[in-house]
């Protein structure tokens, strides 16, 4: 017997020690291993918070872009193709056609891994509905957001741009390439800045999304979360843009785009199209952007919480002008005789002529058995270098140009630069302003290297690699291959305006943080400082002053090519540099047959881009003003009333016109360019 | 003490001065230290049972103390039933043995008719308003009738009471097989073995046992008298991988699938609590639910989570204390019948804390067993009182 209890006892002892030593197995050498660490953290879920996105204002403080809190509809993915009858109850519940709310749930723009937001800002009864019924609407959540609001719609959309959520893409380029890399880590949901400031001053608007981890039990009820770090708001952005200089430009463009469409064109005998315009305001004494207008435009309300398929349309419609395109800083133009400001400076500089050289302006200029006529035929007879930018003799600036390849020609031994191109060139034409703005187009100003490399990519487009008179004599009055952006134009009427400094246009004057309210709070995080860029090479001040006289008679003079357009303005008191340009885009021809190669019939023909620009006032220069309106005929009968409207405003002369909401967007929708 | 005869003559003491008694009273020899082992036991179940549900009865909107709260009940329900138990001699039990018997087995019947299934098992019946589960029961009125049955032949068992006593204990085993509670039927198996060994069978007799035993088990598994689920959770705990799996269960068959995952959860929590533990309520596993039945059968891996490998070796410390005092009880009984209770009780505590605390870990197959005075539950509480009231109930006893 004891024998036996000996045995139980034995037994008894072993099974004991067997779980002794599994459990030291388990808690002493399994306890840390990477599986129980990964079963351990099945349970947790990280939950990014959104942060609330910086502000933005203007240079007076006006809240250009700031938060509304509101009601956001959402449905995840998936759950339409597992309940379709989600739609139905949906729609029902909203109050929309089902076809709309199919096409929020279906909308493209969203990666599969988000919830697909399907109405925004809805009323508390629709909340309360959702949260009511939602056994018969699974996958669709209602959440408080931040959602991203314009007070100024349209008049601020192309520099401000829009947000959008984060798309599949940007997500995934964000985790391989910036998170965790001293950069916050967008979540699936965040918001991102898509174009205009929004993206480009993404980095100091979006502030930090807060990170949660939610406890989750293995039914997936939430137990609990703690934060890991709260979300930090984007710090605020101080823009140079003036929104009453703004909403004046605006509305100019706005009412010429109208006028010139009243307007005859005396080529095409049809009323001109003025189809897109723009219009830039720079400071000229550091190069702050002050407006910066484009026509057409688009209301970025549109986007906030992803924009409807037929937006979309509207907007990336040839018919509709593409409001999305920002004139001002992306489309180059043949800037006319605007451009003679860079033929004039390198004429003096180079000493081809002296201001008071007196030139027989005979209407028409020849070269290598070319004949290139003045615009208007017209015979100035002779003319110094104020007048032939006063009264804008083009045979005048033809000749400057024929002068210059001669030069090239016979003296290929000068080494440098083109003095043509390498003016144009410290002027900023031809390359990036630097604007802190996306989508910024270099234009173009030709030389002999670039028309050979030209037509060695596309021998087609371009039969003649050899740089031909006729390049340099077009280019000297701003034709042929010439592109110059709105923006670019400005920059280099503001360099010359105070004395040669070329500055990168600025559009930020500081990052500030955070405000609670209205105005930020004024800690400035960041100071933009004025950038120079380049310094023109001036010629003396006798010669500058020569150039001079000559802006100002464009306005002020009898026989000035805008004089029309600034009869009603107190030159004395502002007096008004600048210079018309009316930029040849196609040749037309009336008729079918008989035309030469490269002539174009209506409706193909392009009409004149009208163009001006200015600087005031005149001697000690605040403003640099230009406009540019596509087929709208000559600077002085659009372009520059344009500007001289734009100019009482800044001037304070008249009281600013509001410009009324969705004004932008009746006239884009009658403006599809065909009319005439 | 000489000095005190010297002091206080025996003339002195009155006539009529009752003399003291030659036995002390049974109740001072309470095992005081084994009453304090279980109810330390017990105490810390509740805890337990409160760590393990309080977040899904919040999740569910109910009182997060509810549950802690029925089985502190039953915990003051079971020590009641612990006093009841050592009130009267126990040889006043071993005299109800037949009809105790008779009454579990009743149960055991009225189950298979009008029991509730939960947790895998028919083992519930409704008596009034308070379920009890019979299956429990059965086992502490097998072991009181063993003791009776094996006792009254002192020591020396014939062939023909052997087959009376293995008919007994086979009767319940079988009912309760039918209610798909294999695991307690496994405790009674034990029980009668345990007794079967101290109750004095012979050496012969207890080959042959082993042999039959051992040619039904191959019998039962080879001829198909289990269902695959029923082997699945007898054998995934020797097919799953020893350690944590993080790639999934290996098993392709699902129910094996789904125990082994189980499996994973019981020991990633109990490797969770590492040797010091994540402290009280801070269990990651624990709170979020990730085992299966925590608060029942694998209450185990709460302690373990919890307070590491230092408090779950403290609980397999005090469980070993138990069946030890068990072991003392039953060594020093005043008689054969006493120490085949005390068997009984130590057979049956140290399976179930054996095969449960196994079971958590992995070393064991999935068994429906409770860990004594742990396990959330009444019936099994009061049960296990009752019989470590058995327990001492004989060691007070053991001088008169």
């Amino acid at each position: 017997m004891r024998l036996r209890a000996t045995a139980v006892l034995v037994v008894v002892a072993c099974l004991f020690a067997a779980l002794f030593g599994r459990l030291w197995f388990l808690q002493g050498v399994e306890a840390g291993s990477a599986a129980v660490a990964q079963v351990a953290a099945q349970g947790i879920e990280t939950v990014y918070i959104p942060a609330p996105r910086g502000q933005i204002f203007d240079r007076n403080g006006v809240l250009l872009a700031g938060n509304r809190i509101e009601q956001v509809v959402s449905v995840l993915p998936g759950a339409e193709a597992a309940h379709p009858s989600i739609v139905d109850q949906l729609s029902a519940v909203l109050g929309e056609p089902v076809a709309k709310v199919r096409a929020a749930i279906d909308n493209v723009q969203y990666s599969p891994y988000q919830p697909v937001p399907v109405a925004e800002g809805v009323s508390t009864s629709v909340v309360l509905a959702i949260d009511e019924n939602q056994s018969l609407l699974p996958g669709v959540e209602v959440q408080a957001e931040p959602v991203r609001f314009y007070p100024y719609g349209e008049t601020t959309a192309n520099i401000l741009g829009y947000v959008s959520q984060i798309t599949g893409a940007e997500y995934a380029r964000d985790r391989n390439e910036h998170c965790g890399k001293g950069v916050g880590c967008y979540g699936t949901g965040s918001v991102i800045g898509q174009a205009g400031v929004e993206e480009s001053f993404e980095n100091y608007l979006r502030g930090r999304p807060g990170v949660e981890r939610v406890q989750v039990d293995s039914q997936g009820h939430v137990l609990n979360s703690y934060t890991v770090s709260p979300p930090v708001a984007g710090d605020d952005l101080v823009l140079s843009i003036s929104l009453t200089d703004q909403q004046a430009a605006v509305q100019a463009l706005d009412d010429w785009v109208v006028k010139a469409r009243g307007m005859l064109d005396h080529v095409s005998l049809h009323d001109f199209r003025a189809p897109a315009a723009s219009m830039v305001v720079e400071d000229p004494r550091n190069g702050q952007i002050l407006a910066l207008a484009t026509y057409p435009d688009y209301n970025p309300s549109d986007f906030v919480g992803g924009i409807s398929q037929a937006k979309w349309s509207y907007y990336n419609n040839a018919t509709n002008d593409y409001p999305l395109i920002d004139r001002a800083v992306s489309t180059g133009y043949a800037p006319g005789s605007t451009w003679k400001l860079i033929t004039a400076t390198a004429m003096l500089r180079y000493g081809l002529r002296t201001p008071d050289t007196v030139y027989y302006d005979a209407g028409s200029y020849s070269i290598g058995g070319q004949i290139f006529n003045d615009n208007d035929n017209t015979q100035l007879g002779d003319v110094n270098l104020a007048q032939a930018i006063t009264e804008s003799s083009d045979t005048y600036f033809y000749s400057i140009g024929g002068q210059f390849y001669q030069q090239y020609n016979y003296g290929k031994h000068l080494s440098g630069p083109d003095p043509l191109q390498g003016v144009a060139s410290q002027y900023g034409l031809g390359h990036y302003s630097g604007i802190a703005l996306p989508g910024e187009e270099p234009g173009l100003v030709p030389d002999a290297q670039i028309v050979a490399k030209m037509h060695a990519q596309y021998p087609k487009a371009y039969p003649d690699g050899n740089w031909e008179p006729g390049f340099e004599v077009q280019e000297a009055i701003g034709e042929g291959q010439d592109l110059v952006t709105p923006l670019q134009l400005d920059d280099a009427y503001a360099a010359f305006a105070n004395g040669g400094t070329l500055y990168v246009p600025q559009v930020s004057l500081a990052v500030e943080a955070p405000g609670h309210s209205g105005r930020a709070n004024g800690k400035i995080m960041v100071l933009f400082h004025p950038h120079v860029k380049d310094q023109v090479t001036m010629p003396s001040a006798y010669d500058r002053a020569a150039m001079l006289q000559g802006f100002e008679g464009v306005t002020a003079s009898s026989v000035g090519t805008a004089v029309g357009a600034f009869a009603n303005f107190p030159m004395t008191k502002y007096p008004v540099a600048g210079k018309t340009g009316t930029a040849q885009v196609d040749s037309y021809c009336a008729t079918a047959t008989g035309c030469g190669a490269g002539y174009l019939t209506w409706p193909a023909y392009k009409q004149d881009t009208s163009v001006f620009a200015s600087f005031a006032p005149a001697a000690a220069p605040r403003f640099a003003v230009d406009a540019v309106f596509e087929q709208s005929g000559y600077g002085a009968d659009v372009a520059a009333p344009a500007v001289e409207q734009l100019y009482q405003t800044l001037f304070g002369l008249n009281k600013p016109v509001p410009k009324s909401q969705g004004a932008g967007t009746t006239s884009t929708t009658t403006g599809t360019g065909t009319k005439g | 003490m000489a000095y005190t005869a010297v002091s206080r003559p025996a003339t002195s003491v009155p006539a009529t001065v009752p003399r003291r008694p030659v036995v002390s009273p049974a109740w001072r020899h309470v095992d005081a230290l084994l009453v304090a082992a279980t109810a330390a036991i017990s105490a810390l179940g509740v805890l337990m049972v409160y760590s393990t549900t309080r977040t899904p009865l919040a999740v569910a909107g109910d009182s997060p103390q509810s549950e802690m709260k029925k089985q502190a009940v039953y915990a003051v329900v079971g020590l009641g039933a612990f006093a009841a138990t050592i009130f009267f001699d126990y040889k006043r039990y071993l005299s109800w043995a037949p009809v105790l018997y008779a009454g579990s087995l009743c149960l055991l019947l009225a189950t298979l008719v009008v029991g509730r299934k939960a947790l895998g098992a028919t083992s519930w019946i409704q008596v009034g308003s308070i379920e009890v589960e019979p299956s429990e029961i059965v086992k502490v009125s097998l072991v009181l009738s063993l003791a009776a049955l094996l006792a009254r032949q002192k020591g020396a068992l014939s062939g023909k009471l052997l087959m009376l006593v293995l008919a007994l204990s086979v009767l319940p085993f079988l009912l309760i097989y039918k209610q798909d509670a294999l695991g307690s039927a496994m405790v009674l198996a034990v029980v009668m073995v345990g007794m079967l060994l101290m109750g004095g069978t012979k050496g012969r007799h207890m080959i042959a046992l082993a042999l039959v035993a051992a040619l039904a088990i191959g019998g039962v598994l080879q001829l198909g008298v289990l269902k695959q689920y029923q082997k699945d959770r007898l054998t995934t705990f020797l097919t799953a991988p020893s350690g944590i799996a993080n790639s999934g269960p290996s098993a392709t068959n699902p129910y094996a699938a789904t125990i082994e995952y189980n499996l994973d959860q019981s020991k990633a929590a109990i490797a969770d609590g590492g040797l010091r533990g994540r402290g009280l309520f801070k269990g990651l596993e624990t709170n979020l639910s990730y085992v299966p039945n925590q608060s029942t059968d694998f209450i185990f891996t709460a302690v373990a989570e919890q307070f590491g490998f230092a408090g779950s070796a403290l609980l397999l410390a005090l469980f070993l204390f138990v069946i030890w005092r068990s072991g003392r009880a039953a060594v020093m009984s005043r008689d054969l019948a006493g120490t085949l209770i005390c068997v009984g009780v130590l057979s049956m505590l140290a399976f179930q804390a054996f095969e449960n605390v196994g079971m958590t870990m992995g070393i064991m197959p999935v068994a429906g067993i409770t860990l004594p005075f742990m396990s959330y539950g009444g019936s099994s509480m009061v049960v296990d009182w009752v019989a470590i009231g058995l327990v001492v109930n004989v060691s007070m006893r053991r001088f008169s």
